[in-house]
């Protein structure tokens, strides 16, 4: 393949070409399978979206889409069906808004903790520690709520509670996502340039007034991010809401009681024996759909947030 | 070594210093023939000289700014040149002066002379030559033990000075040589003398070059150093 | 703290003075000795005994990796701001040993400010960079007043009156460090150490620099890591030499010397080579 010093000159041109051509050849090969890939799983979620879209079209025939965003009501397998989507939005808002109370505190502290304070050999093992943490499967927490939190509280502080309730849930969903906050965060206040640090210390600033007031706004972004992550995960997750809360529709703010999430439905419908095609069948795609733009728009906002909050350093 | 371009340009630099310095070191023997000769047709040979040593000067002067301006040198290489700078306006001097000695031999060919002054005047233009190429050699081999040799050169070449001076005051009375001669040989005196010193200078700067340190305390380093060398 | 001080009050001192034209204040000099630093296990400075004089700008140079930076962070205890870094030896501002046991190394870097090499503005903005740490040092005058003062200093006030409101991030990269210097000019410290303050600016603003540091010495004592041995001939008093004679030894203070001196005709032969260019 070297092009010596005899093939150089006049005629060695034709050489030239003709590798170059087999080499062009190779280059836009790999391009394709490449791009092959990556349309792949591309057209896979516009597949989804499309079915997601297309069923609750169907659905919408059916049921009015004023009485679906406004009733108070969901009784969607029963015999006179009545679709208020905010029953199932609050059951989700309730165990989310008390995952994130545990998870955004914790977490955050977690992280400044691993970056600014702890030894490198700690932080180490650490880390990769809290990370496991996330590896667990949804379902071993589920039953962690149901047979661990729930009695204890019940035992010590809240006897009033029911079995299955929103405050296990959320406090289990909430060390859940623990880990991906924490860890997130930790990236992120870890990536602040250890200059910025170093700025701050030749002023005379402690540790603590260094990781307050100059680490934690430069890596704001980020720890917004890994919030609207854990957000979205806490929004999404299954198993610990289906085993844990209740499954009971009804619209409440009271955490002691028993609640039904859009995810936690959407399993209950489809581990059932409902015949494909019918009107409750349908109602799972416009829970899916409701919250697929519940997600999207929390993407779309950390999205905004992180380029506009984007610190050059 | 690093800055190859740099060093060449100085190593040329100097080379071109000490082909001037030969020049007019040639122009020097010139006139101590002409001198040792009264031979104006001689010292004629030398008469334009000073303008060609002054462009070649110039020339030197120039290459010097335009190296400090692409280069700042520093330490020993401004030593370098800043050394290149003066000792080619010693040597341009000297040049000069050879030329105004040649001058007034040949305007004064034919008049009367005093023997005495003359020849001490011959004797004090050897001095002259030969202190000025010590001091160049000195530069060209940057051997600055020699240059204190230099001075003790220098000093028998003032004593000559005093005695000429002295021959001038003190005309001999049988044959005391024209007005006019005697006021250009005080002139020639004064001339030799300066040429000496233009080298003595020539090799105080190389001890500069070499040190960073002035002639004088270097001086009294090297004499020191002498007598301790001496007591082991 | 107030030992530290010497004959000068706290923060607060010469409020009320106009920046211009800057009347020459006392600064505190500072000496070393026997300083050495570590990086866990591995000795990169060792046995430096150096009298860093008060206001007058001392510039240390040297080839890469030679331990001046580590050196100049030993000044004010940055250097163990790195994991397992440590430093032997004395250091002392005024009389005072800034090492000893009972000094807090967040004061000393109070009383010795820093620049680094590439500029370091915080994500806040032009006016809350010079504010901030003249606040969390317990600043009490009229802030404003503070602020234009010290952007007066570093010669910056100018091309930020106007925008003070904005992010320091807006600002090109000879800006930045100018305001870099501010900030550390409010705190009023004794020292500024600056690491290869210009080494990431262009001409025009490394030009800026080097007039602003011109002027800093009349108030403070300035030292100055540099690559560019022009620079440092063109700014300094003082310069020292740092040098590793073989590989792996810990850099050491090779030469220290007038910067006249070091630049027409140093004492030792390798100070040459490297000022000449000749080094390597």
């Amino acid at each position: 393949m070297a092009v010596n010093a005899e093939q150089r000159g006049p005629s060695g041109e034709g050489m030239w070409q003709r590798e170059s051509r087999a080499r062009h050849f190779r280059e836009r090969a790999i391009k394709i399978v490449l791009a092959a890939c990556a349309y792949v799983s591309v057209l896979t979620t516009f597949g989804i979206v499309f079915v997601l879209l297309f069923e609750t079209v169907n659905f919408f025939r059916e049921v009015s889409i004023v009485e679906f965003f406004t009733s108070t009501t969901w009784s969607a397998a029963f015999a006179n069906p009545q679709f208020g989507i905010l029953v199932l939005a609050s059951g989700t808002l309730l165990t989310t808004l008390i995952a994130i109370a545990v998870a955004l505190p914790v977490g955050l502290l977690a992280a400044i903790f691993l970056s600014e304070y702890a030894s490198p050999g700690l932080r180490r093992w650490l880390k990769p520690a809290l990370e496991i943490l996330a590896g667990v499967p949804t379902i071993v927490y589920g039953y962690f709520a149901l047979t661990f939190v729930t009695p204890l509280l019940r035992e010590t502080i809240l006897p009033s509670m029911t079995i299955f309730n929103a405050l296990s849930a959320g406090l289990v969903m909430g060390v859940m996502i623990i880990p991906t906050i924490a860890s997130v965060s930790e990236d992120a206040i870890h990536a602040v340039p250890r200059s910025l640090r170093e700025g701050a210390y030749a002023l005379g600033a402690t540790k603590r007034e260094t990781a307050t007031r100059i680490v934690l706004p430069a890596a704001l972004s980020g720890i917004v991010a890994a919030t609207i992550l854990g957000i979205s995960r806490a929004v999404g997750e299954t198993m610990i809401v289906a085993v844990a809360a209740g499954n009971l529709a009804q619209l409440t703010a009271n955490p002691l009681e028993s609640v039904q999430t859009m995810t936690a439905f959407i399993v209950q419908v489809a581990s059932g024996d409902t015949p494909t095609g019918s009107l409750t069948y349908n109602t799972i795609f416009a829970v899916g759909s409701t919250l697929f733009v519940m997600t999207l728009i929390l993407n779309i906002v950390s999205y905004v947030f992180v380029r506009r909050f984007r610190e050059a350093y | 070594m690093p800055r190859e371009t740099f060093q060449r340009e100085l190593d040329q630099l100097v080379e071109e210093v000490v082909e001037l310095g030969r020049e007019v070191e040639s122009s020097l023997g010139t006139m101590v023939e002409a001198l040792q000769g009264q031979d104006g047709e001689i010292a004629k040979r030398e008469i334009g000289v000073d303008s060609r040593f002054k462009e070649r000067g110039a020339e030197i002067d120039e290459e010097c700014m335009v190296l400090q301006a692409r280069q700042a040198p520093v330490a020993r290489d401004l030593r370098l040149v800043y050394t290149v700078q003066a000792v080619t306006n010693h040597l341009v001097r000297a040049g000069t002066l050879c030329e105004h000695i040649c001058h007034a031999i040949v305007e004064t060919g034919g008049a009367d002379q005093d023997s005495d002054l003359s020849a001490t005047l011959s004797e004090m233009a050897r001095g002259a030559r030969s202190l000025f190429g010590e001091g160049l050699d000195v530069f060209e081999s940057r051997d600055i033990d020699r240059a204190r040799d230099l001075e003790a050169a220098d000093d028998k070449v003032d004593l000559l000075y005093s005695e000429a001076m002295n021959l001038v005051v003190n005309p001999n009375k049988e044959e005391s040589g024209s007005p006019e001669w005697r006021v250009r040989a005080a002139l020639m005196v004064h001339y030799l003398e300066r040429i000496a010193d233009h080298g003595v200078d020539v090799g105080g700067r190389t001890v500069f070059l070499v040190t960073g340190e002035r002639m004088e305390s270097a001086m009294r380093q090297y004499r020191e150093r002498r007598i301790d060398s001496d007591e082991d | 703290m107030s030992e530290v001080s010497g004959e000068r009050s706290g923060i607060g001192r010469d409020q009320g003075d106009q920046p211009s034209p800057a009347p020459k204040t006392e600064a505190l000099g500072m000496k070393t000795e026997n300083l050495s630093a570590f990086y866990g296990a591995f000795k990169a400075v060792t046995d430096v005994d150096m009298e860093i004089r008060p206001n007058k700008v001392t510039a240390l140079i040297g080839p890469s990796g030679c331990g001046k930076s580590t050196f100049i962070r030993c000044l004010n205890r940055m250097h163990e701001v790195v994991p397992n870094a440590y430093a032997e030896g004395c250091v002392k501002l005024g009389d005072r040993d800034i090492y000893a046991r009972d000094t807090d190394p967040v004061t000393v870097r109070r009383r010795i400010g820093m620049v680094f090499q590439k500029p370091n503005p915080f994500s806040k903005s032009i006016y809350e960079n010079v504010a901030w740490g003249a606040r969390i040092n317990g600043y009490r005058g009229d802030m404003d007043e503070l602020v234009e003062r010290s952007l007066k200093r570093a010669a910056l006030w100018d091309e930020v009156k106007d925008k003070l409101k904005k992010s320091g991030f807006d600002l090109s990269g000879g800006q930045q460090q100018r305001l870099v210097i501010a900030r550390t000019l409010a705190v009023e410290p004794e020292v500024i150490l600056m690491d290869e303050p210009a080494s990431a600016l262009d001409p025009v603003s490394t030009q800026k620099i080097e007039d602003t540091m011109a002027e800093l010495k009349e108030r403070y004592t300035v030292v100055i890591v540099t690559h560019n041995m022009q620079q440092a001939a063109r700014i300094s008093d003082y310069t020292g030499f740092f040098y590793i004679e073989h590989m792996n030894d810990p850099g050491r203070l090779w030469e220290f010397d007038e910067t006249d001196k070091i630049f027409s005709s140093p004492n030792r032969k390798e100070t040459e080579d490297y000022v000449t260019g000749r080094f390597g």
